[in-house]
């Protein structure tokens, strides 16, 4: 798709700007090996490699969509500081981890079950969702994308529209989730 | 009770955070007094929480399936010139000790013949220069195979040589691996932030050590503003004649105070004062905005084919620009540029 060549920092924020989910392939490989590096230097094995590079590429995509973004730096820098952060927040989960106590995580083993079984029945409402509703809610929520932007994308006639449309949508799944299941179930 | 649209914005304005003020006290009272606004609330946060993460496993699984196709090679700058080199060394070293080999004794010693020298002692036939060019370099590759050919010195230096062919071609991997690791960052004990999403602006000496290793990377081109071209503008600087010195101290109050003037004395003198320099940037960031030292005003982003002039009043330059007013600021930072909105300030400068 790319080609063998690296691409520069700013046509990348621009493919990520044009929601060219591709993109992300291209900045996990060009950036694996120095994340890699730094997570074995630092306590880390190759396992979560892939981890803390994917959630790192995915928040760069997400940050570059926001209207404020301003990139300071190199994007690999940048990459690298979120990657860093990711990882120094997981150790320092992992160490907080060490520290419950057995029963205590027992006692809260039913309580995790259930929500992650409203997790997957959420989670296939949402796949069994219409395409357009599902990408419009995604752009929305989780790229951060302007109604605008939104609209050039999705073809809509103007961010007018996106912005009853997004209702609209909400509604029809929000209506699925409570007919299919009681909302207690999902609080 | 049904979720009505302007609900369901408000509810997502208060769960991005964009509540603020009275507004969100009285989103706060509402959670608190109505318990099935309550319910909504919560249940639009879980949706959206799940379509978030749903979102992210779509994300996810575009880089898997991306790795899997593999249509960029996993090696980066680095590795693959030492990749590139390391096959280089293995080819040549392969053709070394291959060229050799296929010339039999007999061939080698029939060579010999040929130049009638003696191959009893081979240092002193080295060291023999006051034959041709030609007869010089047949005898020193002569000498070459036939050194390779002596059976009990023969293998032993043809051991050492493959040896230290494959010893040096290691420690070129090694090397090579050395430098990939040396250029990364080794800061453990960084204090931790708790937002996972990193503002866009890096702390500054964490910024620094990256930079420092991302420079190493030598295959990374460094992009730097452009300057495209330079230009010299007059500036006018407009003088209305005061007689009268209010108390007044604000901008706004002695624009206001000269627009009254204005009505008794309307001729507002407007003379070049002085010349300044402009320079047309490209920002690699596509950052627009302005950076005035005094002296010189740095333009980012802006075409040079825009319509500008400079007026100046009360010792502040105002870019017009399309048509519309700029106030600049001296300094030595990067700013965006802040348009004039006092209509009282527009009318003067306008005239």
């Amino acid at each position: 798709m790319f080609g063998i060549g690296k691409l520069s920092d700013n046509t990348i924020l621009e493919r990520i700007k044009q929601g060219d989910e591709q993109v992300l392939v291209h900045l996990y490989k060009q950036n694996y090996t120095m994340v890699k590096s730094f997570i074995l230097k630092n306590n880390g094995d190759e396992n979560v490699v892939d981890d803390i590079l994917q959630d790192s590429v995915i928040a760069v995509w997400k940050n570059a969509n926001k209207e404020d973004f301003l990139l300071q730096s190199k994007l690999s820098t940048y990459l690298m500081a979120i990657a860093k952060n990711l990882w120094f927040k997981e150790l320092k989960k992992r160490s907080r981890f060490k520290l419950v106590d057995e029963t205590n995580h027992l006692e809260k083993g039913g309580e995790s079950m259930k929500m992650q079984l409203d997790n997957q029945i959420l989670h296939t409402l949402i796949k069994e969702m219409d395409d357009t509703c599902r990408r419009l809610l995604s752009y929305f929520y989780f790229d951060g994308l302007s109604n605008k932007i939104i609209a050039d994308k999705l073809g809509f006639a103007n961010s007018n529209t996106v912005k009853s449309k997004k209702y609209q949508c909400f509604k029809k799944l929000q209506n699925t989730v409570t007919s299919k299941y009681r909302r207690e179930d999902l609080l | 009770m049904n979720l009505t649209e302007d609900t369901y914005h408000l509810i997502n304005k208060f769960l991005a955070n964009k509540l603020q003020g009275r507004a969100l006290d009285k989103f706060k009272a509402r959670m608190r007094d109505e318990p099935e606004f309550d319910t909504f609330v919560k249940q639009q946060k879980e949706i959206i929480n799940a379509l978030e993460a749903n979102r992210e496993q779509e994300l996810k699984s575009v880089i898997k399936n991306g790795l899997k196709t593999g249509a960029i090679p996993m090696f980066s700058g680095r590795a693959r010139l030492a990749l590139v080199t390391a096959a280089a060394v293995t080819l040549l070293a392969v053709v070394l000790f291959t060229i050799p080999n296929i010339i039999s004794p007999s061939e080698s010693e029939l060579t010999h013949k040929e130049n009638n020298h003696s191959i009893e002692d081979p240092l002193i036939e080295d060291l023999d220069f006051t034959d041709s060019s030609e007869e010089t370099q047949l005898d020193t590759q002569t000498l070459a195979i036939a050194d390779i050919t002596i059976p009990e010195d023969g293998p032993v230096v043809d051991k050492i040589a493959k040896d230290e062919t494959l010893d040096s071609i290691s420690k070129l991997n090694i090397k090579s691996l050395d430098i990939d690791f040396e250029t990364k960052d080794t800061t453990p004990s960084v204090e931790l932030e708790e937002s996972e999403l990193m503002p866009a602006k890096v702390q500054e000496t964490e910024s620094s050590e990256l930079e420092d290793a991302a420079v190493k990377e030598e295959t990374e081109a460094i992009l730097k503003d452009e300057l495209l071209s330079r230009k010299s503008f007059a500036v006018l600087t407009i003088s209305p004649d005061f007689n009268e010195q209010d108390d007044l101290d604000a901008e706004e109050t002695v624009i206001l105070s000269r627009s009254v003037k204005k009505k008794a004395n309307p001729v507002i003198n407007q003379t070049p004062s002085r010349n300044i320099s402009v320079e047309y940037w490209n920002s690699v960031v596509n950052y627009k905005g302005y950076k005035y030292n005094g002296e010189t005003i740095k333009l980012y982003s802006i075409a040079e084919n825009s319509s500008l002039n400079f007026k100046e009043l009360d010792n502040r330059l105002y870019m017009n620009l399309k048509g519309t007013f700029y106030f600049l600021e001296k300094g030595s930072d990067y700013k965006r540029l802040a348009e004039v909105t006092s209509p009282a300030l527009l009318n003067i400068l306008k005239e």
